[in-house]
């Protein structure tokens, strides 16, 4: 296990998203993460959490397969760190002293890029209470300061296609016109035998690689700013939780394949336009991935239960985009139920004194 | 300050009590009248003196029995109007029509255009309404009059016809117009069914307004990570054939001659012929 001390106070430093860098929660120093050089980077690992991984559990979860949880001793406060085989990179529960499993993000494990978060901790609760504030159903509860307070920030593992797709087809098409003289009406109809042929390329199509994630809601988190992808190194995971993949890039990538194939389709299609009527009669997509890459995307997501549902809400960490569903309180929509019924009833009754 | 309390909620429910009173005093007040006392304008000079004193005793008759205005124009300057919109203006100018629904009909002799159309104002809120073809079968009647240059005739044979076809004949009618709530509170007591019913759908949608403003989400397509623009490598446009078809187009003189001129339009419906 891995942590990063401060070298003026030697408390544990936490990447900051507004200051891109390292920073010490006590004395504020600050270290920048692309001028280290290997001497500094060690000089700053605590050399003392190295051996505090202790033992393996292996528990049964809820779809009833054998999960091995390892336990480590935070070397902060000696409170014990539980983690599945899959983190990365965690926070001390008690403590909240940052952790990292290196050998779970090195090797064949190690992403080759990370954008790191770009929203800090304070930002996104702000934006989760302005958007808690949009739903007129939200219970009350939930917008306080302690429920938002369980805001997490978490690297999800993606993988990102490229692909080179050619595409061609071959349509009956249609042109209709009409002209009229004094007796009749003249309808026209241009019968075309049209042939198309288009090369396309795709660059960066995410698909995630995290069992715990819903797949639907990191879709819809997209789009993700590609220009701000870095080099990984480990001191960005530090104050985050992360996970390393769960499936592999060649698992993952029928999942690339469907999305690409459809938006190939529509490309080829689009290129047949003027046309009344296309009756397709012949198309060939061939789809051609030229790379894939193993990153780490930046996801604030925060767990909510109310009233016996499980709610999950997640943020893009780099663009501040939010999905997920609010709760709703049976109070509040009873109360604008009864708010509407009455107002529409009084209206037209009382609009019968008057007309 | 429970008794400050208590003052304030006394006050409320005075002032709301004088608002509902006062909204049915200037309710009552503007409900129409059963329509204006004239029943003809001969703009046009076509009837004597003594026909319109006959035409009008007729009409106003039958507006009251009927609780169904009735109204007979005659023109000859049309103002540069087609026939309909005439006569759909000269109802609404005039303050014809009975009730808040002005239910009336109007019937126009327009020597401008050389037409005669019947125009009714319904609003489509009762089952009064003249049909399509009840008006033919009117105007089958009194156009004979119109292509004899009969004038009264054309009117009074109106006045005589147009009661059979509306509402289903006068029965109809006084069903209708007895079933017609008289005052505000009866007006009330039949439309608060009504008023749940309308609450109840408004509400439970506006709920689901309200439960999708709880959700945000929104998926890209892979189009959003497309390097640059299709690149298109080939691009054929054979043209095969050209085929043709003929249709004959139809106009009003080749349907039966009826030359019939119907229009419908803000509560208006109504429809005319040549002569």
């Amino acid at each position: 296990m891995l942590n990063y001390k401060c070298p003026a106070c030697g408390a544990y430093m936490q990447y900051s998203a507004e200051k891109k860098c390292l920073v010490c929660e006590f004395c504020e120093t600050t270290q920048s993460i692309d001028a280290l050089t290997e001497e500094q980077r060690a000089e700053l690992l605590d050399a003392s959490s190295a051996s505090t991984e202790v033992y393996d559990e292996p528990v049964e979860d809820s779809d009833g397969a054998i999960i091995n949880l390892r336990h480590y001793i935070c070397k902060n406060c000696g409170g014990e760190i539980m983690t599945d085989e899959n983190t990365a990179a965690t926070l001390c529960g008690f403590c909240g002293n940052p952790t990292l499993i290196e050998d779970r993000l090195s090797g064949e494990k190690s992403p080759a890029k990370i954008i790191p978060f770009a929203i800090s901790r304070e930002k996104a609760i702000d934006i989760y209470r302005n958007w808690t504030k949009q739903g007129k159903l939200t219970p009350k509860v939930f917008s306080s300061r302690s429920s938002l307070e369980k805001v997490t920030g978490m690297y999800v593992p993606f993988w990102l296609y490229d692909y080179k797709n050619t595409a061609s087809m071959r349509a009956n098409a249609t042109m209709v016109r009409t002209e009229r003289d004094s007796k009749f009406e003249y309808t026209h109809t241009d019968h075309f035998d049209v042939e198309r042929s288009i090369q396309v390329e795709y660059e960066g199509i995410p698909v995630d690689a995290s069992k715990k994630m819903d797949d639907n809601l990191m879709a819809q988190l997209e789009p993700y700013d590609y220009k701000e992808l870095v080099e990984f190194q480990l001191p960005y995971l530090s104050g985050f939780q992360a996970d390393k993949y769960d499936y592999t890039g060649e698992e993952m990538k029928q999942r690339a394949d469907s999305r690409v194939k459809s938006s190939t389709e529509d490309a080829l299609r689009a290129t047949v336009s003027d046309y009344e009527s296309v009756d397709v009669i012949d198309k060939d997509i061939k789809l051609k991935n030229t790379k894939q890459e193993y990153v780490l995307l930046p996801v604030w997501t925060l767990n909510y239960d109310y009233e016996g549902k499980h709610y999950m809400m997640t943020m893009n960490g780099q663009t501040g985009k939010i999905i997920g569903e609010l709760p709703v309180s049976k109070g509040l929509a009873w109360k604008w139920f009864g708010g509407v019924f009455a107002a529409v009833f009084a209206v037209i009754t009382l609009s019968a004194l008057l007309f | 300050m429970v008794q400050n309390q208590k003052m304030r909620w006394i006050q409320t429910a005075a002032f709301l009590l004088c608002s509902v009173l006062l909204i049915m005093v200037l309710g009552s007040s503007s409900v129409h009248a059963a329509g204006v006392s004239q029943k003809v304008y001969d703009e046009a000079g076509l009837f004597t003196d003594e026909e319109v004193q006959e035409l009008e005793e007729q009409a106003a008759a039958l507006a009251d029995r009927l609780n169904y205005d009735v109204a007979i124009v005659t023109t000859d300057d049309a103002e540069g109007m087609e026939t309909y919109r005439y006569a759909m203006d000269f109802y609404d100018s005039h303050g014809i029509g009975v009730g808040s629904n002005y239910l009336g009909i109007l019937l126009l002799i327009d020597m401008d255009n050389r037409k005669v159309y019947i125009d009714e104002h319904d609003s489509g809120v009762t089952q009064l309404e003249i049909s399509t073809a009840e008006r033919d079968a009117i105007l089958d009647v009194i156009m004979e009059y119109a292509y004899d240059g009969d004038y009264y005739g054309v009117a009074a044979s109106f006045l005589q016809e147009f009661p059979k076809y509306i509402g289903n004949g006068e029965s109809g009618v006084q069903d209708y117009v007895d079933d017609q709530p008289k005052t505000p509170w009866e007006r009330m007591k039949q439309r608060s069914g009504i008023a749940a019913i309308i609450a109840s759908i408004v509400s439970a949608c506006s709920q689901l307004g309200l439960r999708s403003g709880q959700k945000s989400g929104g998926t890209v397509t892979a189009r959003s990570y497309q390097k640059d623009k299709t690149n298109l490598k080939r691009k054929e446009d054979r043209f095969i054939e050209t085929t043709t078809v003929r249709r004959l187009i139809e106009t009003e003189n080749r349907n039966g001659g009826s030359n019939n001129d119907v229009h419908h339009e803000n509560g208006h419906s109504g429809g005319g012929r040549k002569f």
